[in-house]
């Protein structure tokens, strides 16, 4: 305990001592100079603005191998912040020539089993996107939490209309799309093997424990599978997953 | 830095006013404020603890929610209001706010007359977080899509037919606005593809902005 007390006699006639102002000064210098305590410092008495201000931080690595750095970050006492988002504006895009709405995107990035044109694989969305499906952080020891948020589309395919037994379900019965976060290439985080759902604008919130880090990688990745057969009539679309709009936040508790 | 030393009395010397006060002086002036501050050296490792927080409980961080059990329809395709969510501050550079919001789209209804809507055309509906900043709307997330059907294929129901579903459409954000920013509500707005016959209905739309102080 740092509290300090007057521990000499008080001396006769009042006159200095080189030894007792010694020993009283090298104290309180000693104890002020490093060892401040719990003791010196008034309860409830630290606001906002006691403490040293959040910081924010640029230039967060938005791809594996850093070629893109469209990430911010906020960095507080007790935690922090990254955010990386790509965001689809225009509503321009005419899906083909037979429509006339002309709706959001282009997507960027479209899986379609017509001209396979992604590995058989989980696929590091970042390889499409400059931003908003990675990030690269520092971390203290603490918890990470976060969430990836993606936009996608996927009608997948309709009828079988021939065959045994003949579908005629109007779902992509032989095809599912995944969505996975992976931090460090652990997975904490998934959809599940997801049917033909339409637009679907999914949120995957994920938790894990980690240590201190210069460079923590969290990204979003997917896989689909088309179990394309004959006679199948593709409505509305043939099997196709269009990414629109992704955006990836996390943040890191340490206090 | 407030480190501050004394001048050790030597032994066998008469000591002197000054040498007795310098030390006590530099003592004052690391101290007083403004030629010298108590600073993180001069404190033990792990010397702060909650109690010292002028809001031991809370933590300080400032929680503004939201619920509201009415419906609001989303039915044309420029961006109106899903939630609004009254937030008067100036943020600074060095300020965050989290954002969430998650409305309830219950109903989606194709009306009118004609054929079967078109599908994958124009059977969607979006959600973009917005900020309003001197009056005016800005839009500060991305824009997210939804289907306003419940098959794979599409709608395929005819017009008049009403598609009734049951979906949370949670979304979130973390705003960092670059340079200080006076805001006076978080908005979460939506539209839809078609703007002639398309509703999307939320009710139970819930929101929450958590803005930490520490």
């Amino acid at each position: 305990m740092a509290k300090i007390y007057t521990h000499l006699e008080k001396l006769e006639k009042n006159i200095a001592h080189n030894d007792g102002f010694n020993e009283e000064s090298q104290q309180i210098f000693s104890e002020f100079n490093g060892q401040l305590a719990a003791e010196q410092l008034p309860f409830e008495g630290f606001d906002k603005v006691k403490f040293v201000a959040a910081t924010k931080v640029t230039g967060v690595a938005t791809r594996p191998d850093e070629s893109t750095t469209h990430g911010i970050g906020w960095v507080g006492i007790k935690d922090s912040y990254y955010i990386t988002e790509k965001k689809v504006t225009d509503f321009t895009w005419l899906r083909d020539a037979s429509l006339s709405t002309r709706i959001l995107g282009p997507p960027i990035e479209t899986f379609t089993s017509d001209a396979p044109n992604w590995t058989a694989s989980i696929y590091p969305l970042s390889l499409g996107y400059d931003q908003g499906t990675f990030l690269r952080i520092p971390t203290k020891e603490g918890m990470l939490k976060g969430c990836a948020t993606i936009d996608t589309e996927y009608y997948g395919f309709s009828k079988r209309t021939a065959g045994s037994p003949a579908v005629t379900g109007n779902f992509g019965t032989a095809g599912r799309v995944q969505l996975y976060v992976f931090v460090n290439d652990i997975l904490v985080g998934t959809t599940g093997p997801q049917p033909a759902g339409k637009r679907v604008t999914y949120q995957i919130p994920f938790s894990i424990p980690v240590g201190a880090s210069e460079a923590l990688d969290i990204d979003i990745r997917a896989s689909a599978t088309f179990d394309i057969e004959s006679n199948i009539v593709t409505f509305p679309d043939a099997a196709k997953v269009h990414f629109y709009s992704a955006q990836l936040w996390v943040r890191n508790q340490y206090r | 830095m407030a480190k501050t030393n004394f001048d050790y009395q030597e032994d066998r010397t008469v000591p002197t006013a000054t040498g007795i006060m310098s030390p006590f002086t530099n003592l004052k002036e690391n101290t007083n404020g403004s030629t010298g501050k108590i600073e993180g050296v001069n404190t033990r490792s792990e010397c702060i603890t909650r109690d010292h927080l002028d809001d031991p409980n809370a933590l300080g961080d400032t929680i503004t929610r939201v619920y509201t059990a009415a419906a609001v329809n989303i039915t044309t395709t420029s961006f109106s209001d899903v939630l609004d969510i009254p937030y008067v501050k100036t943020l600074t550079a060095t300020d965050m706010l989290r954002i969430e919001f998650n409305p309830f789209a219950t109903v989606t209804a194709y009306t009118g007359g004609g054929a079967t809507p078109d599908d994958k055309g124009a059977a969607n509906y979006y959600l973009q977080i917005f900020a309003t900043i001197g009056g005016s709307d800005v839009a500060i997330s991305p824009i997210f899509g939804y289907g306003t059907i419940t098959d794979g294929r599409g709608f395929t129901g005819s017009r008049s037919e009403t598609t009734t579903f049951y979906t949370r459409n949670p979304v979130s954000y973390i705003y960092m606005p670059s340079s200080s920013t006076s805001v006076t509500n978080i908005v979460l707005k939506g539209r839809v593809d078609n703007g002639t016959n398309a509703t999307v209905r939320f009710e139970n739309r819930q929101g929450f902005l958590i803005q930490p102080n520490y």
